[in-house]
């Protein structure tokens, strides 16, 4: 009978490794659905605001959107080619007035400003970015891209007879149904603004998964040893810029007819650097972080009834949080801890079976 | 043939000539050395010859074509591949992530030349290290990895910065192997060494480089015997007691 005693002679120790080996499959599993659910998650917020009724919601639903997408064009630049652009603000207004100057004043349809505007942007950003990205180090392109935000501001704010000046310009304009769809709406402009959102996240995952996506990251890593590796570095980072700019400017479209009312704060650097700090808050350089940073930064916030005053304050006292706690931001986070779980299953199991 | 021909080249900084008319042509699939005591130019030199810089004289040619101050990605393109003195590696980037950079630069290119070695990740043995982030590898291994991405990108000529600074003596014999297997496989290997004896059991073929001008060029056994050599290495007294 002495068979029958053996499972209670059992070490302790190995039965709280056998419970650490059970408990690491379900984490495993958890780490790897986490890409879906996130998606998921991303598809309930979106349909939430745009099936409900209430008006409030689709306007910060909207609101959140365009934010997000445009964290998200500017994380193409900063996050995976690593260049500092402070930009990014002028071109989203740029996108606004041009777009809304084209259908008021040059009669052209909403639609077809669209791609007219990003064109316009295009051409700007890379005469821009052609002298500031030739040089390593980035300093240069964040103070020209700065000095032409801030240009970019006043003349919006001074051409009086174009722009209506300091005191903005009042947008009449809705864009034109689209394939039997009403964008005139509030709930139309909520689904203009999010499929720009999904549209600028199509883009930077196809990026990330690119050869020009890998390319653009050794080149945020070390540009010189990735000029060695046959990448043309300058070609690299202005692509990465042109794009991110005529993104922005695509977003900017959709904020003329939401706001009804365009004004040069519009283009202010210090949206800039609230995006920065959306970008440092979520996790840079990830496909997530822009959209969670926002989430945290204007979602909050909003639901808290903070009043818009205080905002920045609050994101300073998160910002120096989450870099004091969390370098690589929550997206950054939520991986690393991933990574570890996942990790910790591929060493445990061979491990078990070998004892 | 020669794949790679130097003429005349002179780099000049200021005042000083850190490469003086220096002319010399490496034949394909060759594996020397460029060997010369410290500040004799040879990383001057090639940083001329792989587009860091750009000489002030003379004329380089690459597979019969001058590439005189082209860019070093249009050079990379083209298969003339250098590494860095130490190791430079993207270091918060795993081995597997970094060589899929690399081995992404030969496609689609004009030029398309495959990698001489296709799995490079098998042959360098870095399966177990293949998820580590470059920056926490032993540095010998860090070493291997800089020329693992020279050879996924296509390279037809190497150029290792030299390789084997600091290296403990089992990763030197290490980094060796690693770089016959590469020469085994068809890439010409010039390599930049302070260090005589690693190059001593490596090359066939060794330049002298002293004060910016070539010396010597030939064996390694024969041209350690020649005076001037000895000379530039250990300084004339050395000489003259020897």
């Amino acid at each position: 009978m002495s068979s029958a005693s053996t499972p209670l002679a059992q070490p302790r120790e190995a039965i709280g490794r056998t419970a650490r080996v059970a408990a690491a499959p379900r984490l495993a599993l958890l780490a790897r659905s986490l890409p879906i659910v996130g998606w998921l998650v991303l598809a309930v917020l979106i349909l939430f605001p745009g099936m409900g009724a209430s008006r409030y919601l689709l306007y910060l639903g909207t609101l959140i959107a365009l934010q997000a997408a445009l964290a998200t064009s500017l994380n193409l630049v900063m996050g995976y080619a690593g260049q500092f652009a402070m930009s990014h603000a002028a071109f989203y207004g740029f996108g606004a007035y041009a777009s809304a100057l084209l259908v008021s004043g040059a009669g052209v349809g909403f639609w077809i400003s669209i791609p007219l505007t990003m064109l316009l942007a295009a051409v700007l950003a890379a005469c821009i970015g052609y002298p500031a990205l030739r040089y390593t180090g980035g300093v240069h392109l964040a103070l020209i891209t700065f000095a032409f935000g801030e240009l970019a501001r006043l003349l919006a704010a001074n051409w009086h007879s174009v722009t209506g000046g300091p005191m903005g310009m009042r947008v009449l304009y809705s864009p034109e149904p689209l394939l039997g769809f009403s964008f005139a709406t509030s709930r139309g402009l909520y689904w203009l603004a999010t499929g720009m959102l999904l549209v600028s996240l199509l883009i930077v995952f196809l990026v990330q998964r690119s050869r020009f996506g890998r390319a653009l990251v050794a080149v945020r890593e070390d540009e010189v040893l990735a000029a060695f590796l046959g990448i043309n570095v300058v070609a690299h980072k202005l692509a990465a810029y042109v794009m991110s700019s005529m993104m922005a400017a695509m977003i900017g479209t959709a904020y003329a007819p939401f706001m009804s009312f365009i004004s040069p704060e519009l283009l202010n650097a210090h949206q800039t650097i609230s995006l920065i700090g959306v970008l440092i808050l979520g996790g840079i350089g990830t496909l997530s972080g822009p959209i969670i940073g926002t989430l945290v930064f204007f979602g909050i916030p909003e639901l808290l009834r903070v009043a818009q005053l205080y905002r920045l304050v609050i994101l300073g006292a998160v910002i120096i949080v989450g870099v004091l706690f969390m370098p690589q931001g929550i997206s950054g986070l939520i991986r690393q801890r991933l990574k570890r779980w996942t990790r910790d299953v591929g060493m445990a199991t061979p491990e078990a079976v070998k004892r | 043939m020669s794949i790679l021909r130097i003429e005349n080249v002179t780099k000049q900084f200021g005042g000083l000539a850190a490469v003086r008319e220096v002319s010399l042509e490496i034949r394909r699939g060759e594996l020397s050395g460029l060997i010369g005591p410290n500040g004799a130019g040879k990383t001057t030199l090639f940083n001329v010859v792989s587009g860091f810089l750009t000489p002030s004289n003379g004329r380089i040619f690459f597979d019969g074509d001058d590439v005189t101050s082209l860019s070093p990605h249009i050079l990379a393109a083209r298969g003339l591949v250098r590494t860095f003195q130490g190791a430079r590696v993207f270091p918060k980037l795993t081995i597997r992530e970094s060589l899929r950079i690399a081995s992404h630069m030969p496609q689609g290119r004009g030029a398309r030349r495959q990698p001489v070695i296709t799995d490079v990740m098998q042959e360098f043995d870095f399966e177990r290290y293949a998820d580590e982030p470059a920056g926490s590898l032993p540095s010998g291994v860090m070493r291997e990895l800089g020329i693992a991405m020279a050879i996924s990108t296509g390279a037809v000529m190497l150029l290792l910065d030299e390789p084997a600074a600091g290296l403990s003596a089992e990763e030197v014999a290490n980094l060796q192997r690693v770089i016959r297997r590469v020469h085994a496989a068809g890439v010409t290997v010039w390599v930049v060494e302070h260090n005589l004896h690693f190059l001593m059991g490596l090359v066939d073929r060794a330049v002298v480089l002293d004060a910016g001008v070539i010396i010597a060029d030939g064996p390694p056994r024969e041209i350690t015997q020649q005076p001037r050599v000895i000379e530039a290495y250990l300084g004339s007294e050395a000489h003259a007691a020897g």
